[in-house]
Parts: structure tokens; C-alpha cells; sequence
């Protein structure tokens, strides 16, 4: 027997009211609930970080977290980055430095570049890095990954 | 993954009801990171999940004369950042950075860590090296006990039915004290470690634990010994890592053989002493 759950979260800045066997995690809430589909389904066990979403600013393995546990929490997912047709100046840094190919980690890499930024506006190669690492490119383009987020943190220099 | 209860208790006494009137089909949920890789690849399946999360004050890290305590659901990131302010902790901070990435840290606990008892859990070699204590809330009683007599296996802890750690508590040490936690894996990042040491020496002691190389956390006792008689310098640190290595009994598995394991324990153990007496490596 299992119980089913109500619950609110925000999600994107808009509150959302939903009910969730507790069994299901948020990726899944946010990708088939939501139709969210930005964050992806990748290894499943927090290797990939193709999953990334921010809960309460802080980015996490959405595949390893039970929707349940998400009620009253603030998430930010892909979808939620920019304004009305306008990019958000991490998601336009990616496209400038070529910083996507196949596109499968590129949800999770700028938000991680969002996260990185929010709480050290100018961090180093090697601190962009290693923020990074728990974020796979399939393509192995982490070069212009790692350009990308460094041009938008070298704004933030001014 | 399977079907289950999910509960969400408001209080300790309520979790530990809920522990022992479901037993082996009771699952304690922090920050998940392992007990849903363990769900879903169906290693478990227990029929109640308990989450801890919602417990007031077991998300609270504070200072006091007892140490720092650290609350069994304050994550690894709030925990490396309140240790940011204490330089003698720092092997600890070490430590919990060397876990998987950030967004594990961002949910992970160090209570869980210890809790799932894995010979390689990165946290464990540090809180044995710095003394902690594991403070447990049950049903028949509470109870206190050094991190050292904490497990029983690869897996396997010495709690019982119906106990909770509520949190782990690290003793006040001399802030010219000092600790380094030194791992070793096949990728530098988000790795499980092959062999993990911890170093911590403050005015009286040299204490090394050693992680991945024997079914629990193990300490470097003939080492200690030679470094208690003999004090720590770069001579001794030598003789010292040497030592080290006869306190671990590894196996050979998919990250490393025993013989190589055995010959990091040295390289590692030569390491963390030198830097703690200050000397380079010749």
C-alpha cells in the first residue's frame, strides 16, 4: 500500500499544487507532471548531473530527491532561466562560445554556471572546474563550458 | 522504484516509534543519495521510509564547550562552510569536499555518511582522527558512544531497532592543532576513494586513520605509537608511514588491488605526516 501526498512547491516563480505517490522523484514530477523536460534522466544514480535543478538556490541531483520531500521548496529548472523570448546571459554566454553540441548536459551545466556565479561572482578556471564535476558532456566539450561561465563571471568583474 | 509509506515524524521519540514498530521494513531518510540508488537498483526494499528532515532541530550545526555538533540532517555543504571558521577542523573539511560533487553535498549528510557505514566513506577517517562522538536517541534510552566503537561491518553499525542518530559531536581541540584528509581515486573527482588517510596531530598526539582498506575505518596504531615516543618530524613521519601500512588489510576490488592499496597507504601516510610537521617531501 502506498499513500499519496499533496504538496506545493514553487516551481519557475509559479506555485504549483500537486499530489505525488511518494515512490517518484522530482525529476520525474517536473518532466511528466510538469512537462518540464529540461532537466534530463541520465545515470539515474548522481554521476551525471544531467538532472540538475536549483532547490532553494542550491543545485542538486533531481533524481535523487522524492517529490514528496519538496513541499514548500523553491525550484528553478532550465525553463525558468531568462525572461519572455530574451536568454539569460548564461544561457546566451553558452551559444556565443559554442558551449553545446548534443545539448543533453547543457540544462545542467548552465544552471550549475548560475549557481557557481550566485555565490562566487568571479571564480577561477580550476574553481569553474571542479563546480562543474559532477556534470558529464557526453561530447566532451567542456572547454567552451568552461569559457562560457568563465566569460559571463569576467562581466561580473566589470 | 517499489511502493512504500512515507512518513514524515515531527519529533526523535516519534521517529524511533516509527523505526521499531516497522523494523527491517523502516528505512531512516536524510539526504537520500545512497538509499535511492539503493531503491531503485532494488538492493532494498523496505515497506516505510522515514524522513528525518522535518525534525526541528536536527538541521541545527552549532558550537559549545562539548565541540561543534553537527545535527544528523544539516547537509555535507553547510557543514564544510561552518568549518570554513575553525582551521583545526579542517581535516574534516577536507573530507567531506572530497565527496562526490556538489550537488550530492548539497543534499548528503555527514550522520549518513557514517550511518551507511561504508569501509570508504570519506568522513569517517576524519571525525576518527578528531575524536567524535555519535550521540543516538531510541526507544529504550539514549546513549553516547565513540565514532570508533560505532561499526560493525562493511554496512553494519551497532545500532539497534528503534535507535536515530540525532547527531555527531566533534570535541573542542587547540587551534594550533591541525589534520589532513589526503584520498586517493581513479578520476581526481566524484570518485569513490581507493584508499582515504587521515592525519591530525595537535600539541600531545599524532592520530592517522585509514579508509578502503579493511572492513571498518581503521586507526594507524603502531604508527601513532612510534610518533607518541618519538615525536613528529621528517625522520620520524618516514619510519612512521611505513608503519602505517601494516594497520591495513585490503582486498583487491574493481578501484585498486591489495598490493596497490598497501603502497598508497604509504605514499599518503608520508604525505599528510610531512605536511603536518611542516617538512617537504625529499
Amino acid at each position: 500500500m502506498m499513500t499519496s501526498k499533496a504538496i506545493t512547491m514553487k516551481v519557475n516563480g509559479r506555485d504549483e499544487r500537486l499530489t505525488v505517490d511518494p515512490n517518484r522523484t522530482l525529476l520525474s514530477v517536473l518532466r511528466e507532471d510538469l512537462e518540464l523536460t529540461g532537466a534530463k534522466p541520465g545515470c539515474e544514480a548522481g554521476e551525471c548531473g544531467a538532472c540538475t535543478v536549483l532547490v532553494d538556490g542550491r543545485p542538486v541531483n533531481s533524481c535523487m530527491i522524492l517529490a514528496v520531500e519538496m513541499d514548500g521548496t523553491d525550484i528553478l529548472t532550465i525553463e525558468g532561466l531568462g525572461g519572455e523570448g530574451a536568454l539569460d546571459e548564461m544561457q546566451q554566454a553558452f551559444v556565443d562560445h559554442f558551449a553545446l553540441q548534443c545539448g543533453y548536459c547543457t540544462p545542467g551545466m548552465i544552471l550549475m554556471g548560475k549557481a557557481l556565479l550566485a555565490e562566487n561572482p568571479c571564480p577561477s578556471e580550476d574553481e569553474v572546474k571542479e563546480f562543474i564535476s559532477g556534470n558529464l558532456c557526453r561530447c566532451t566539450g567542456y572547454e567552451n563550458i568552461v569559457r562560457a561561465i568563465l566569460a559571463v563571471a569576467a562581466r561580473n568583474r566589470g | 522504484m517499489h511502493k512504500f509509506e512515507y512518513h514524515e515524524p515531527k519529533t526523535i521519540s516519534e521517529a524511533s516509534v516509527l523505526l521499531q514498530t516497522y523494523g527491517d521494513q523502516a528505512k531512516i531518510l536524510a539526504g537520500g543519495t545512497d538509499l535511492l540508488i539503493r531503491f531503485r537498483r532494488g538492493v532494498i526494499e523496505p515497506q516505510h521510509v522515514v524522513n528525518i528532515k522535518k525534525i526541528p532541530g536536527l538541521d541545527r550545526i552549532a558550537i559549545s564547550q562539548e565541540g561543534i555538533e553537527i545535527g544528523a540532517a544539516v547537509s555535507m555543504v553547510e557543514t564544510e562552510k561552518f568549518l570554513a571558521g575553525f582551521p583545526q577542523y579542517q581535516v574534516l573539511a577536507q573530507a567531506i569536499h572530497s565527496v562526490a560533487s556538489c550537488q550530492i553535498r548539497n543534499r548528503a549528510t555527514v550522520a549518513g555518511n557514517v550511518c551507511n557505514a561504508s569501509p570508504a566513506a570519506d568522513t569517517v577517517p576524519a571525525l576518527v582522527v578528531l575524536d567524535a562522538k555519535v550521540n543516538i536517541r531510541g526507544v529504550q534510552g539514549d546513549r553516547c558512544i565513540a565514532i570508533e566503537n560505532f561499526f560493525a561491518g562493511p554496512g553494519k553499525t551497532v545500532l539497534v531497532s528503534g535507535e536515530i542518530v540525532s547527531s555527531i559531536v566533534i570535541p573542542p581541540a587547540a587551534e594550533t592543532a591541525a589534520g589532513v584528509y589526503l584520498k586517493q581515486s581513479r578520476r581526481r573527482l566524484v570518485d569513490l576513494a581507493i584508499v582515504g588517510l587521515a592525519a591530525f596531530s595537535d600539541a600531545q598526539t599524532v592520530k592517522i586513520a585509514l579508509g578502503s582498506v579493511a572492513p571498518t575505518v581503521v586507526r594507524a596504531q603502531a604508527a601513532e605509537q612510534l610518533l607518541a615516543q618519538q615525536g613528529l618530524n621528517r625522520t620520524t613521519a618516514l619510519a612512521a608511514a611505513k608503519l602505517t601500512a601494516m594497520s591495513a588489510v585490503p582486498i583487491s576490488d574493481i578501484r585498486g588491488s591489495r598490493e596497490y592499496r598497501l603502497a598508497l597507504v604509504e605514499v599518503l601516510a608520508q604525505r599528510a605526516l610531512l605536511a603536518l610537521c611542516g617538512g617537504e617531501e625529499e
